[in-house]
């Protein structure tokens, strides 16, 4: 191993010890470590911004501008309201709702941005038919990391998955994983329906207040909302076409936010572009530069080659090895470098002898983003959630949510592995 | 000390309900000022950083109930205030 490589492993460990820590926001770690790779010279300047995926960057921007508009038209809430009221205000039926809607948002949106739509609108629902809302709030966070799991914009590892390898589309994504997406929210609503059943009980008085409720008055800008709605279907549609238009999936993303803009009118630009996550985007930069230190000095490959050795190059084993320990690890670290480190050391197995890296590829997507439900600290949209109930005074604590995310987690990736194997092995 | 409140009878009518934790109002808006005031409130309040301070759910024909945390009690009488909903407050033993 070369000075330089030791030096990029050191650089790399120790971002990614204070990434985990928490003690510095992780945007402003992962930018230093990035720098320190172009610095030391682990990677010149130039080659560092080859490194920086500007399709996911792109794609996350454009999705945040997206949502950020059409959540100010009051839609969210009138879908919410108007499900639960379809139920007849059932809190057990409520929390299947809610927790679908979580799932089918967590798909086409980011997580983070369906759960914070969905949090405010679930302590309504459940203030009104006074029970607790923690059940609702766990049930939603766990369907945000399964729904992600089913599109090629639902989770960040799946945006750069779909960005770094050219041949799988939208639509790959789709017939691939949504499958045994759906498969596995079957199985879980199921299993949080019945878990839950006893905790979550109303009286009729408060389910007659419920049925009262006008869902329509939550519209606050139909005009808007139309062309939201509008907007958004182009987007999507736009997903599922992106590979035989040849485009890439953020110019897609960008053209709908840009589109939407010109629709809403100029007023809206600055708020807009103020609701973008930046410290995300960055976050992203950040580690795209330090990864291609690794990639520059040769740590990958040697990474890839002892991987091979393990496995023998076989793929069953080398499928099943990237599953779970991309859940495991997803667990208890953040996914996005995970996967950002694991993407270019697939790439090197492929260049290594292994023919087809697909069973790899969606390995490490359901691995990655099913991952996240092991533990409180296992994706954003878990801790933005107990963040907002426990400022609320609903505390959501790690062992809390331990205890039913990680058998949840455990089962969901048994199921994809059962999944992987019949299907591609 | 209690907070004591006048409404302005030709915009609004309130009713108060306290619970355990909360303090419900029902509120009438008379005519698409009232209406549109209180849909102020309602912005303040939902645009704010605490999500389960001040709930608003709408019930037709213009009426509201406001579901209020007893420690945002005097915020809430004092943004109905401030969009001149009501006309007089004042603190009485």
């Amino acid at each position: 191993m070369t000075n330089e490589a030791i030096i990029a492993i050191g650089i790399f460990l120790i971002t990614y010890a204070f990434i985990i820590s928490e003690k510095i926001h992780r945007t402003i770690v992962a930018m230093i470590g990035g720098i320190l790779m172009v610095a030391f010279g682990m990677v010149d300047q130039e080659t560092a911004l080859h490194h920086i995926d500007f399709n996911t960057i792109g794609l996350l921007t454009g999705m945040m501008i997206i949502v950020s508009i059409t959540a100010e038209t009051g839609l969210f809430k009138y879908i919410a309201i108007w499900s639960a009221k379809k139920v007849k205000g059932r809190p057990l039926a409520i929390l299947i709702v809610l927790s679908l809607i979580t799932a089918v948002g967590s798909a086409f949106l980011d997580n983070v941005t369906t759960v914070l739509l969905m949090v405010p609108v679930t302590f309504s629902i459940t203030r009104q038919l006074n029970i607790s809302p923690i059940p609702f709030l766990i049930t939603e966070i766990l369907m945000s990391n399964i729904g992600g799991t089913a599109t090629m914009i639902g989770d960040p590892p799946n945006i750069m998955i779909g960005s770094a390898v050219k041949e799988l589309s939208f639509m790959d994504f789709i017939t691939n994983l949504a499958p045994v997406v759906l498969v596995i929210i079957i199985v879980i609503m199921a299993i949080m329906a019945f878990y839950y059943r006893k905790n979550i009980h109303t009286t009729e008085e408060a389910r007659n207040r419920m049925m009262n409720l006008n869902e329509k008055d939550e519209i606050t800008d139909k005009p808007l909302m139309i062309k939201s709605i509008i907007v958004l279907l182009l987007t999507i549609i736009g997903f599922f076409l992106h590979q035989i238009a040849g485009i890439e999936s953020a110019t897609v993303a960008l053209a709908g936010a840009f589109l939407l803009l010109l629709l809403a009118g100029e007023h809206h630009l600055e708020n807009a572009l103020s609701k973008v996550e930046w410290t995300t985007i960055f976050f992203f930069i950040g580690l795209f530069v330090l990864v291609s230190g690794l990639v520059e000095t040769g740590v990958i490959k040697q990474l890839a080659a002892n991987a091979i050795d393990l496995t023998g190059g076989n793929v069953t084993a080398s499928a099943f090895l990237v599953l779970w320990l991309s859940a495991i690890a997803s667990a208890f670290v953040d996914n996005i470098p995970f996967v950002a480190t694991m993407i270019p050391l697939i790439q090197q197995m492929g260049e290594m002898g292994i023919n087809d890296l697909n069973p790899l590829w969606w390995s490490l997507a359901l691995g990655a983003c099913l991952g996240g439900n092991g533990t409180l600290i296992g994706a954003s949209a878990n801790v933005i959630v107990a963040g907002l109930a426990g400022k609320e005074g609903y505390k959501i604590s790690f062992i809390k949510f331990m205890a039913v995310g990680l058998p949840i987690m455990l089962i969901t990736v048994a199921i994809s592995m059962g999944y992987i194997y019949l299907r591609y092995l | 000390m209690k907070v004591h409140y006048k409404v302005f009878d030709s915009l609004a009518a309130i009713e108060e309900k306290p619970n355990d934790q909360d303090i419900e109002f029902i509120i009438e808006t008379k005519n698409e000022k009232a209406f549109n005031k209180l849909h102020e409130v309602r912005k303040f309040f939902e645009s704010d950083k605490v999500l389960t301070d001040v709930l608003f759910y709408t019930l037709g024909d213009h009426s509201f109930q406001v579901i209020v945390r007893r420690d945002s009690y005097t915020a809430f009488v004092l943004g109905l205030f401030g969009f001149q909903l009501i006309k007089q407050i004042e603190w009485r033993e």
